[in-house]
């Protein structure tokens, strides 16, 4: 979630001293609408008096009451800036001399560069409605409308790169709504604010209830807490020691890229979030060779959404090897250990697709990410990155070629029933498939152990016949008689 | 690819395959010393990289390198060869360690007489350093007590798995006086054969007063043949037959209880023909006390392997686990000690003890 995003709905607004117009009526220049604004929310001597301003804020799901967002925001006049998010992580950005940063407890510390600095560096624009001439002398009144049961104009702050749009209501010249696109890693993503209520502290009147729609993501958003003038001191806005180590680093140039960045690198080279979000079903075929035994096995392997999956294994000596879910009950089933319906915690563990939608979504599922290196591995330059799982108990290593983004190989212990297997997995000959890059051959070594997955045919968001996710007979009975208390898995 | 977390689902299920199975002089052109100059540097980096103790038995494993290299560049034969690579393999102490000629993998096993039980191979070692052979390619034993033939084919079915070479199956179920059940096999291999016949066998014996399982004369094979195996025989979840130990992690011998298991009293019959598979299952079951174990103390050879073909055709089989049963006992050098020691008559002894069970 972005910080600057946030930050826009506090952001202060402007009014003019002018007459309201009547609907119909010539519009008005954008002086009259901003300084309006102005007036109408203290005045801009008062505004210009704010140095510094804190404020905590706090972002609830509108329908369960959930808090999905906590955060302090200070910025000075001067461009300084920090803030500190407690949910949805723990992290911490801001702005000081000009420099961007960003540090998180998930990935570390970086500083921003290109699009990323400017779009920080705007966003921490304090208090901008007293300066709006300075930094949108272009903007225009582009109409009045009714926005919220309010007759309102609209007008385009200009210049503006997240074509920033806001509506103020002709009667009380208050702020109604505010829009922008922001920039994301697959487009721009619409952000819309709506203020709800306002609140006064030492003289200015800000939005005190907004609700924001970023995206898919509706959320209301409260002031808890509004201080001016406290933080005036530079220290306040000097980078955290993580921070300045890693800037005195990247300023000699030994810095590694932030894992973030080395991740949602691979997610774009990779075909992108959303073609992974929109991954439906998957078939893969190939061959499984243990190098090592000399055995060559067949592998069939077929997902879709909700958890329904299927995988084979003909091994030529050990037979067939099945594993499955319906999306309900997990299974597996081999001539050597027989039928085995499992609980529905191992349903978490399966998925083909599931995997895939978590490819978009990883940072759901991990606590931290660290680049440790820049490394040679098998003739490849590749960053190592280390990966620790949300709940901690899990720690991967994986490394992304430097040259085209794309994952080479991934370390991690792979749990069984058995016991913990370190595996060790390096993906190679990676071709387009439905707009994603896939590896087509996996070598694998685990536990010493080498392995050779060659992909014969993927197909994915294909037609799949939903008969082959149905339990087997034997398996159905097994479940019905061991998850008769209803421990079954659930979709 | 972060996508590809079902590679990891395949290679977890199938990747359990370490074996447990207790396992000739012209001259050498050019390409043939090249071929086991490798063959030499593949066995010697093998040990050093996979055997479970990674000191190697306080062995100084660079100079045995230093050492060996020279003989096997000035050996004359491959007899020569197999010889030197033995006597550097055999300074490790330990069982599964083995060369297995190329010629073994291209001659097909004799249709021999069925093997007879209550073997007389003696208790020791898997594999002697002189011929590296497993008891299962020892000449039959002579038959002692009772003979135990599959009637249907006795020259047993022939089976080739991964570099094992070819051998012999043979699998016996029938009902004994009493009505007490005995299954009778000869390798834990051919899982897809034997599997449901034990399955058939125990549905056949639902009702019997009890079961004798006979693993007399039997070396072992696929580990987790002994786990299903197992699951046949016990209702509980989340029991083990014990534990093996890599370099790197420690994997459980989990029993997964199949949907019909036989709860009621069971016989195992060992000898010191037992290896391996077969004495992992035998003292699993005893630490569970689901079964009472008859015969003589098995051949104390059961540590986790695998088979690799060398650049010169022959095949290596190395260890690369320690393995402990479920209370904690070492089989490797040990073996299994029987609940009651029985050296004739070892089946009369299992149905007297099911047959006092059911009078009781």
């Amino acid at each position: 979630m972005s910080l600057k995003r946030l930050k826009l709905g506090l952001l202060a607004l402007l009014a003019s001293s002018g007459p309201a117009l009547a609907a119909g009526s010539v519009l008005p220049r954008p002086s009259q609408v901003f300084d309006q604004y102005l007036q109408a929310t203290g005045g801009a001597a008062e505004w210009r008096a704010k140095k510094s301003q804190k404020v905590e804020i706090e972002g609830r799901d509108p329908e369960s009451g959930r808090v999905i967002l906590k955060a302090k925001l200070t910025t000075a006049r001067n461009g300084n800036a920090l803030h500190e998010v407690q949910i949805p992580q723990v992290a911490t950005e801001g702005v000081f001399n000009g420099v961007a940063w960003a540090w998180s407890q998930l990935a570390g510390p970086r500083i921003k560069h290109g699009e990323d600095r400017d779009q920080a560096l705007r966003s921490s624009h304090m208090l901008e409605e007293a300066d709006w001439r300075s930094l949108y002398p272009k903007s225009t009144v582009d109409g009045a409308e009714h926005v919220n049961g309010k007759f309102c104009y609209r007008v385009s702050l200009l210049p503006s790169a997240e074509r920033r749009m806001e509506w103020f209501d002709i009667e009380t010249g208050l702020l109604v709504r505010r829009t922008s696109l922001e920039p994301s890693g697959d487009g721009e993503i619409a952000v819309s604010e709506t203020v709800e209520s306002w609140n006064w502290h030492e003289g200015l009147k800000q939005p005190s209830s907004l609700l924001v729609e970023r995206g898919e993501l509706l959320y209301r958003l409260v002031v808890l807490d509004v201080a001016y003038n406290e933080n005036t001191r530079p220290d306040t806005y000097r980078l955290p020691p993580p921070v300045e180590t890693y800037w005195a680093a990247e300023r000699a140039g030994r810095a590694l890229p932030n894992a973030e960045e080395i991740i949602e690198r691979h997610i774009f080279v990779s075909g992108g979030a959303a073609a992974f979000e929109t991954l439906t079903t998957q078939r893969v075929s190939g061959t499984l060779d243990y190098l090592s035994s000399g055995l060559k096995a067949r592998t069939e392997t077929w997902a879709t959404t909700g958890g329904r999956y299927y995988q084979s294994v003909d091994i030529p000596g050990l037979g067939k090897q099945e594993e499955g879910s319906d999306g309900r009950i997990a299974w597996e089933r081999s001539p050597t250990l027989g039928p085995r319906a499992k609980p529905k915690a191992a349903l978490a563990g399966l998925g083909v697709t599931v995997d895939a939608a978590e490819v978009a979504a990883w940072r759901l599922l991990v606590s931290e990410v660290r680049t440790e290196a820049l490394e040679t591995v098998d003739g490849h330059e590749c960053h190592r990155v280390r990966v620790v799982s949300r709940d901690g108990k899990q720690v991967a290593t994986r490394w992304y070629q430097r040259n085209n983004g794309l994952l080479y190989r991934t370390s991690m212990p792979m749990q069984t029933a058995m016991g913990t297997i370190p595996t060790v997995l390096t993906y190679e000959a990676y071709r387009d498939v439905a707009g994603l890059k896939w590896p087509s051959v996996i070598r694998v070594n685990a536990s010493g152990q080498d392995l050779l997955f060659h992909a014969d045919d993927v197909d994915l968001n294909g037609q799949i016949d939903g008969a082959v996710f149905q339990l087997p007979d034997e398996i159905r009975k097994l479940a019905a008689e061991r998850f008769a208390d209803g421990a079954m898995s659930t979709p | 690819m972060l996508s590809c977390r079902w590679i990891n689902v395949l290679v977890a299920r199938t990747i359990f395959l370490f074996l447990f199975a207790a396992a000739a002089c012209a001259q050498l052109t050019p390409s043939q010393k090249r071929a086991n100059q490798d063959s030499f540097e593949t066995v010697w980096r093998t040990v050093r990289d996979r055997h479970p103790d990674p000191k190697l038995n306080g062995l100084d494993w660079n100079a045995i390198h230093d050492a060996t290299a020279p003989k096997i560049a000035q050996a004359a034969s491959m007899d020569e060869v197999r010889s030197i690579l033995r006597e550097m393999i055999y300074k490790l102490d330990s069982s599964h360690y083995a060369i297995i000629p190329a010629e073994r993998y291209e001659t097909k096993t004799p249709s021999a007489a069925p093997p007879t039980v209550g073997s007389t191979v003696a208790p020791g070692p898997a594999q002697t350093p002189a011929t590296a052979t497993t008891p299962a390619q020892q000449p039959p034993p002579a038959a002692t007590v009772e003979a135990a033939s599959d009637a249907s084919d006795p020259a047993g079915k022939a089976i080739r798995f991964a570099n094992l070479p070819e051998l012999r199956l043979h699998f016996e179920a029938k009902t004994l006086p009493g009505g007490i059940g005995y299954i009778r096999f000869n390798e834990f291999l051919d899982p897809v054969s034997i599997m449901p016949k034990v399955e058939a066998a125990v549905r056949d014996f639902a009702k019997a007063p009890g079961v004798i399982i006979d693993l007399r004369g039997n070396p072992g094979g696929i580990g987790i043949m002994a786990m299903g195996i197992a699951g046949f025989f016990i209702s509980e979840e989340g029991r083990q037959l014990g534990k093996m130990t890599l370099r790197e992690t420690t994997l459980n011998f989990v029993v997964f209880p199949r949907p019909q298991t036989y709860d009621g009293p069971l016989a195992v019959l060992v000898d010191g023909g037992s290896a391996s598979t077969a004495e992992i299952f035998a003292q699993g079951m005893q630490d569970l006390g689901r079964a009472r174990v008859f015969g003589t103390r098995t051949a104390a050879a059961a540590l986790p392997s695998d088979i690799i073909r060398l650049p010169n055709g022959d095949g290596f089989q190395y260890a690369q686990a320690g393995y402990t049963s479920f209370k904690g006992r070492v089989l490797e050098g040990n073996g299994v000690v029987p609940d009651e020691v029985v050296e004739n008559r070892v089946i009369e002894a299992a149905q007297a003890w099911i047959t006092g069970l059911t009078r009781k």
